[in-house]
C-alpha cells in the first residue's frame, strides 16, 4: 500500500469537492471580468531568480527549487502568483498602459505545511489592480474581494483591516523585541511598562472595538511622527469609504481594524485586510497594496488572493 | 446570534488556582465540573454563551490555536514550547509560578563544567524549549521525549541532564538531582484563538476583560 501513498500535505480532490470548487472559481472568475479584470496565466515554474525578484524576495523560505535540466539554471516552483502579475505587468506593458486589472486563478506549492496544517498546495483566486495607488483604488479592491465572496455563497464575512506599515514609520526600526511580542499578544500591562513615551499610542491602537464610528474617532485623535500620519490617515479615509459602501450594498460584513499587525506578506506596504467568515477557523483571504520595479520607476498596486483550500470544508 | 464560546482549562496542579479567578468573573461551572468521577470533559456553565473544557496542560495550547477552544488558561511554557502563531495571550494571571530548569544528578562531575558539554542527551517533556536553550550555547541537545517522571532517568542513566518545570525544587532533591541553570520563568496566561478574535471581537474582548478586572 505505501506505494499509493501521497506525500505529506498533498492530497486528491474527489468529484464533490472538486466540483464545487471548479464552479466557484468559474463563478469568481466571471465576476472579475464583469468589473473588467482580465485573466492572465503565469507558468507554474520559472527561473529562481526571476521569481525572488522584488515582491517574491519575502516567498523564499516557502518555495520549491529544482533544476532545469536544459538550461542548467535553478527553477522554483511558485509559492504565490501576485509576484508573477507584477512582473507581468512590469515587464510586459509600458506605464501609459496603467493602471491594469488583472484577475488569475491557479495553484501554488509550498515547501513545509504550517504548525496547524500540513497542505502544502493552495489555490489562490485574486485580482491585482495595477498603477492606481488612490483611495478609490483600495476601496475598489477591498470591495470586489467582499463582494465577489457574496456572489458565490458566503456569509457572515468579517473583513479585518490592518496597516502593516504603520509600526515602522513610528519606530523606524528601533522597537525593542520584548515590546514587540507584547504588543503581539496584545498585552495591555506589558505595553504600559515596556511602551515608554509610546504606551498610550500603542494602548490606542489595540483599543480597537470592532464599532467602525468609535474605532475612527480613537485614530482621529491620535498623534503619530509625519510619515505615520499619513499612513493612518489613509487607513481612516479607506475605512471610511468601505463603511459607506457597505452601507450602499446589501452585504452583511463585520468591519474590524488592528493598526497593531505587522506581519503577513512582507510585501504589502499600505493598507491590507484579511478575510474570515463565521465557522472557518483559518483567514480565507487575503490582500493589500505592494511596491514594486518597473523599468520607468516604482509603481504601486493593490490585489487579494481568496484561498479556495480554506471554503473547501464549508 | 451569538456563538457559543469554549474555554479550555488545564487539569491538575494550576486548576486550584484558576477557580479562584473563575469565581471573581462569575464563571460557575455546572456541579459535574467538580465531581472527580464524572467522566464528562465538557461542561455548561452559569452563562448560555460558555462552555468549559478540561484538558491537560499542553493540550490546552493546541485546542485554543486549532480554534477548537476559543479561549483557555495555560502556562508560559506551553505557549513558549508550542510557539502557536494562531494563538495570543492577552493576559497575565499572576498564578502557576514556577520556572523550567536543566538539572543533574547532585553528583554528576560534569555538573561543574558546562562549558565542556557539547553534545547531550536530555530527557524532557519540552523539546523545542531545551533544543533552542543549548543551541544558543552551541550544544547539540537530544532530547528524549518523556511525559513525567523525568526525575528518575538521569539515575538509570538514561542521561545525564533532564529539563523540566521546578516549583519548590523538593522533587529534584528527594531524587538526587540539582538545578544548574533556568531556562525560563513560569506563570499562567490567558489566551485566545486569533481567528476567534478577528470572528468574534466584541465577545471575546468582553471576556477578556472580565478577566482583567478579575485581578484587579
Amino acid at each position: 500500500m505505501t506505494s499509493k501513498l501521497l506525500p505529506n500535505g498533498l492530497l486528491d480532490l474527489l468529484p464533490d469537492v472538486a466540483e464545487k470548487e471548479a464552479d466557484n472559481i468559474h463563478n469568481l472568475m466571471l465576476y472579475f471580468k464583469s468589473f473588467g479584470y482580465s485573466r492572465v496565466k503565469p507558468p507554474l515554474i520559472e527561473f529562481e531568480d526571476t521569481l525572488l525578484q522584488g515582491l517574491g524576495e519575502a516567498i523564499a523560505p516557502h518555495m520549491f527549487r529544482v533544476m532545469d535540466p536544459k538550461s542548467q539554471k535553478m527553477m522554483g516552483l511558485r509559492a504565490d502568483i501576485t509576484p508573477q502579475i507584477a512582473r507581468i505587468a512590469a515587464t510586459r506593458y509600458e506605464r501609459d498602459d496603467y493602471p491594469l486589472r488583472f484577475s488569475y486563478a491557479g495553484d501554488v506549492l509550498h515547501v513545509k505545511g504550517s504548525q496547524l496544517d500540513p497542505t502544502r498546495q493552495f489555490t489562490q483566486v485574486g485580482c491585482e489592480l495595477i498603477g492606481d495607488d488612490s483611495i478609490a483604488a483600495d476601496i475598489e479592491t477591498i470591495m470586489l474581494s467582499l463582494n465577489a465572496l457574496t456572489e458565490i455563497g458566503f456569509k457572515d464575512i468579517t473583513l479585518d483591516i490592518t496597516l502593516p506599515a504603520l509600526l515602522r514609520s513610528i519606530f523606524m526600526d528601533k522597537m525593542d523585541g520584548a515590546l514587540l511580542k507584547a504588543l503581539e499578544n496584545k498585552n495591555k500591562e506589558q505595553i504600559k511598562a515596556l511602551g515608554g513615551d509610546y504606551s498610550d499610542l500603542l494602548l490606542a491602537l489595540l483599543s480597537m472595538s470592532g464599532d467602525t464610528d468609535h474605532d475612527i474617532e480613537i485614530l482621529q485623535g491620535l498623534s503619530v511622527p509625519a510619515e505615520a500620519q499619513i499612513e493612518l490617515d489613509r487607513l481612516q479615509s479607506v475605512v471610511k469609504g468601505v463603511q459607506d459602501e457597505l452601507k450602499k450594498s446589501k452585504i452583511s460584513v463585520s468591519l474590524t481594524i488592528d493598526p497593531t499587525q505587522h506581519s503577513f506578506f512582507n510585501y504589502h506596504r499600505g493598507v491590507s485586510f484579511s478575510l474570515y467568515i463565521s465557522g472557518v477557523r483559518e483567514v480565507i483571504g487575503r490582500g493589500g497594496r505592494y511596491d514594486f520595479d518597473t523599468d520607468q520607476g516604482t509603481a504601486s498596486a493593490i490585489g487579494f488572493s481568496i484561498y479556495m483550500n480554506a471554503l473547501r470544508n464549508i | 446570534m451569538t456563538q457559543k464560546l469554549i474555554l479550555a482549562l488545564p487539569k491538575g496542579r494550576i486548576l486550584d488556582q484558576v477557580m479562584p479567578i473563575l469565581e471573581r468573573c462569575d464563571i460557575q461551572p455546572e456541579d459535574a465540573f467538580f465531581n472527580d468521577k464524572d467522566r464528562g470533559l465538557r461542561f455548561t456553565t452559569n452563562h448560555a454563551h460558555l462552555d468549559i473544557i478540561r484538558v491537560r496542560a499542553f493540550d490546552v495550547a493546541t485546542f485554543v490555536a486549532f480554534g477548537a477552544a476559543q479561549l483557555g488558561i495555560v502556562g508560559s511554557d506551553v505557549i513558549e514550547e508550542f510557539r502557536y502563531e494562531e494563538l495570543f495571550s492577552p493576559l497575565s494571571l499572576g498564578i502557576g509560578k514556577c520556572r523550567l530548569s536543566v538539572a543533574m544528578k547532585s553528583n554528576d562531575p560534569e555538573k561543574k563544567n558546562p562549558k565542556s558539554w557539547s553534545h547531550i542527551n536530555i530527557a524532557t517533556k519540552y523539546p523545542n524549549l531545551t533544543r533552542k536553550h543549548f543551541a544558543n550555547k552551541g550544544i547539540q541537545a537530544e532530547c528524549i521525549k518523556l511525559s513525567g517522571a523525568m526525575e528518575i532517568a538521569p539515575n538509570l542513566d538514561l542521561c545525564r541532564h533532564i529539563v523540566d518545570l521546578v516549583e519548590s525544587g523538593s522533587t529534584l532533591k528527594a531524587n538526587g538531582l540539582e538545578e544548574i541553570e533556568t531556562i525560563l520563568d513560569v506563570s499562567s496566561y490567558l489566551v485566545v484563538n486569533k481567528t476567534a478574535s478577528k470572528v468574534m471581537q466584541s465577545d471575546i474582548d468582553g471576556w477578556i476583560e472580565r478577566f482583567r478586572s478579575a485581578l484587579r
